[in-house]
């Protein structure tokens, strides 16, 4: 054993920044070199000449005999990546005051040795620090799941949830896209709840917010979840409804009414009720995306003119 | 065409029959290891342009609704990469012959794991087979995952990942390999880079003369 140690430069032994060790084909350890000694914390005198497994009774037996096994009948190369597997060999982390990971991710290869007649002699391992990758990778992931968070929540309406203003334009040019390269009905909904401003003068702007967020959960509850829920501005809200059927239109405001009226915000010892009006459109050939939301404020106006708590179709 | 990267009828067929003693001794060694039957068939060596070579992957993947796709470069005196295409895999059966354990908790880490540990297994088989018969040296480089379980579409952002490719002309060896035992399909596909084409070509009419 001692003559194949012998083989590899002495420089090899003395690495430190990337650990080398060799097994032969009864997978006995026959080479250990610096940075495997500071790591595991055993010395070359330690394990060369005694079986991996029984040095380090934590690797996983099975599969990497297995590995090995292959790398010496192929003759060939093999890995193993931090990204699948975090390591090879437990070492502890090389950050013991900065890092917050306990333990060394690790690259490993493993490569056939030969002689020169192209026997088969044992497998070289080589192990990798992967520390430094793994952290800053999970520094990335973290940054974009924020970055995503952030993207959702530009499009959100802080105080009820629903998607805002911003969203609502852009999202209504596309969906009159998708309505026409489908051919679905699209309809729009507007919403304003009446008397709003006296309830804010009567009760305070904290009732006021209450309300609001109180009529949102209302409205997605009652649409359907393809239906997109807006707040347009103040207290007046618009829901995009693709392909929706145009007879159940009615219906639907008609649930959205008494959803609204059947509200109870308490304040102090009493019960604010409510009531809202609604005007909707459909889609027709040639409008934009202003004609839409135009039509359905009319429509909402004449809902207002007429008395309020109802709903008007343009027509 | 350039003449360089052109194989003429008697090139390749030379390279041919490498290719099919070279994947012989690939079966024989993935059979001792994989411990079963396995099967390797070569239907196909062409040179590609990158529009062929879009439309050979779309037909490899159309059969599928789920496609996993890993992929390993080999380096030295020819160089390439491999893209492996794999029907949907028997996960339990394939660990098990792999060495695997505490297989019912099947993560996207633990799949990716076995993905790239057969992936390697089958391209050094197939690589050393092939250079060995060449007699040209080559290295593999660690595999990598392109995609897992996913739909087979958008194949060419999945591969290329939005970039243009560089190159002209890739000579393809199409492999399919299986192991009926376990259910277990994979298409093999081997590129050799454009500028690797001549040495190989060098090599194979060392081969005609002798």
């Amino acid at each position: 054993m001692k003559h194949i140690i012998a083989e590899y430069p002495e420089m090899v032994l003395n690495i430190s920044t990337v650990g080398i060790l060799a097994v032969d084909k009864r997978l006995n350890i026959i080479l250990w070199n610096r940075f495997m000694e500071i790591h595991s914390r055993m010395k070359a005198d330690e394990v060369l000449g005694r079986n991996i497994f029984s040095c380090f009774p934590e690797l996983n037996r099975n599969w990497l005999e297995k590995k090995l096994k292959t790398v010496m009948v192929l003759k060939s190369t093999s890995f193993t990546s931090w990204k699948q597997k975090p390591y090879l060999f437990h070492f502890q982390s090389t950050q013991p005051i900065t890092g917050e990971i306990s333990s060394m991710y690790q690259d490993c290869a493993f490569w056939v040795i030969q002689d020169g007649t192209g026997l088969v002699r044992g497998v070289c391992i080589s192990v990798h620090d992967m520390t430094e990758t793994a952290v800053a990778q999970r520094m990335l992931n973290q940054i974009t799941e924020e970055a995503l968070y952030l993207e959702e929540n530009i499009q959100k309406d802080g105080l009820t949830g629903l998607y805002n203003r911003a969203f609502f334009d852009e999202q209504i040019s596309q969906e009159i896209q998708r309505a026409r390269r489908y051919e679905w009905n699209l309809a729009l909904i507007m919403l304003d709840i009446d008397f709003f401003k006296k309830i804010n003068d009567t009760y305070g702007h904290q009732t006021g917010d209450v309300v609001l967020k109180e009529l949102a959960n209302i409205l997605t509850q009652i649409v359907r979840n393809s239906d997109i829920v807006c707040r347009y501005g103040g207290e007046e809200f618009a829901i995009i409804m693709p392909q929706v059927d145009i007879a159940v239109m009615p219906i639907i405001c008609d649930r959205i009414l008494s959803g609204i009226r059947s509200m109870e915000i308490p304040y102090k010892e009493e019960i604010i009720k409510l009531t809202s009006s609604i005007g909707y459109t459909f889609l027709e050939s040639g409008m934009v995306p202003g004609d839409l939301v135009r039509q359905a404020d009319e429509a909402l106006y004449r809902s207002k003119k007429t008395g309020r708590n109802r709903f008007t179709a343009f027509k | 065409m350039n003449a360089q990267v052109q194989l003429n009828q008697e090139e390749m067929d030379a390279f041919k029959e490498v290719i099919n003693i070279g994947m012989g001794k690939a079966g024989a060694a993935l059979s001792e290891i994989l411990e079963g039957f396995v099967s390797l068939k070569v239907p196909e060596v062409q040179l590609l342009e990158l529009d062929n070579l879009i439309h050979v992957l779309e037909k490899s993947v159309a059969d599928f609704s789920s496609i996993n796709m890993s992929k390993q470069s080999f380096v030295d005196q020819i160089r390439g990469e491999i893209l492996f295409i794999f029907a949907p895999i028997a996960y339990e059966r394939l660990g098990k012959i792999l060495g695997f354990e505490n297989l019912q908790d099947l993560t996207a880490n633990r799949k990716s794991e076995l993905i790239l540990e057969i992936s390697n297994s089958l391209s050094s088989a197939c690589l050393f087979g092939l250079s060995n018969q060449l007699g040209l040296s080559v290295a593999l480089k660690p595999p990598n995952m392109v995609c897992l379980e996913e739909a087979p579409d958008k194949i060419k952002a999945k591969v290329f990942g939005g970039k243009k490719p560089s190159w002209d002309h890739t000579l393809l060896i199409k492999i399919e390999f299986s192991m009926s035992d376990i259910q277990f399909n994979c298409e093999i596909l081997v590129f050799v880079a454009e500028d690797s084409i001549l040495p190989l070509k060098n090599a194979l009419n060392t081969l005609l003369e002798d």
